[in-house]
């Protein structure tokens, strides 16, 4: 019995997660990010540089909400960054499913994401296309 | 700087050469462990044979790239578009490059840019940055 949702199952319009994930930017989780990726933006004595593709950590964690099963393909990926994120800042993601179709034998998805500060203000939007792993 | 809004103006591009610790340090600063990137014995068995790199650091790449030529304004209004076109493997020598396609006026006037991501000869991501350009 297969503990991931099936295609079939994933719904146009379908809101995930249904609660927004909550994610802090701290200066630490900025840090590490700026490092792991050799962002020339990081440097000595430059405090609070957040780069925007931190969306990469805080999005997929709303993304996950699908519970696709293993071996997906992250085909596409779109972000707008609609303002620089801070330090500080409280970030709440939730996605909705816009799209579902077949290609040359591949079941694809498209999910489109929302991030707003505590204030609901847009900071980042996103559009995912990724192919559905395979199912037993 | 008008010249550098011409196109076929050739952003700084930027090079990483990828190895397990790049992967393992990126994936310890997302959160994403999928043993695909992570685990040298299971990636072994499936078809790419090797580790592969996340995505959205080829991804986060392309931003800087963007970043690096416009930091204001990209961090504040940016949008990045990509496809993940092919695998990057330990010891991959990984460039990112962007070139200005064209500077439109609508919806508002921003500067439109073709990046790429190559591995030797062959091409591993395609999208486009478009960054906005405040008035003049």
């Amino acid at each position: 019995m297969p503990t991931y949702r099936r295609y079939s199952g994933l719904s146009i319009g379908e809101v995930l997660p249904a609660d927004a994930v909550r994610f802090e930017v701290t200066e630490m989780v900025a840090r590490a990010y700026a490092i792991a990726t050799s962002d020339p933006g990081y440097g000595a004595g430059r405090s609070g540089f957040v780069p925007p593709m931190i969306a990469a950590v805080y999005v997929p964690a709303a993304l996950s909400a699908r519970n696709g099963p293993p071996g997906g393909v992250h085909a596409k990926q779109r972000f707008t960054f609609h303002r620089a994120p801070r330090i500080g800042d409280v970030l709440y993601t939730q996605g909705i499913v816009r799209e579902k179709f077949e290609k040359k034998g591949r079941k694809y998805y498209v999910i489109e994401t929302s991030t707003r500060d505590r204030e609901g203000d847009l900071v980042t939007s996103g559009v995912t296309t990724g192919i559905w792993g395979p199912e037993d | 700087m008008a010249s550098n809004l011409a196109a076929g103006y050739a952003l700084p591009g930027i090079t990483r050469v990828i190895d397990q610790e790049t992967i393992d340090v990126y994936a310890a600063a997302s959160g994403d462990f999928n043993p695909l990137h992570v685990d040298p014995d299971y990636a072994r068995a499936t078809p790419f044979g090797n580790t592969i790199l996340h995505g959205y650091f080829t991804m986060a790449l392309a931003a800087q790239v963007m970043e690096l030529w416009r930091p204001e304004d990209w961090r504040n209004g940016g949008t990045l578009e990509v496809n993940f076109l092919g695998p990057v493997s330990p010891g991959d020598r990984l460039e990112l490059s962007a070139t200005v396609d064209e500077v439109v006026e609508t919806p508002k006037r921003s500067a439109v840019c073709r990046i790429t991501g190559r591995v030797g000869d062959r091409v591993v991501l395609a999208g486009t940055g478009i960054c906005p350009i405040p008035g003049r």
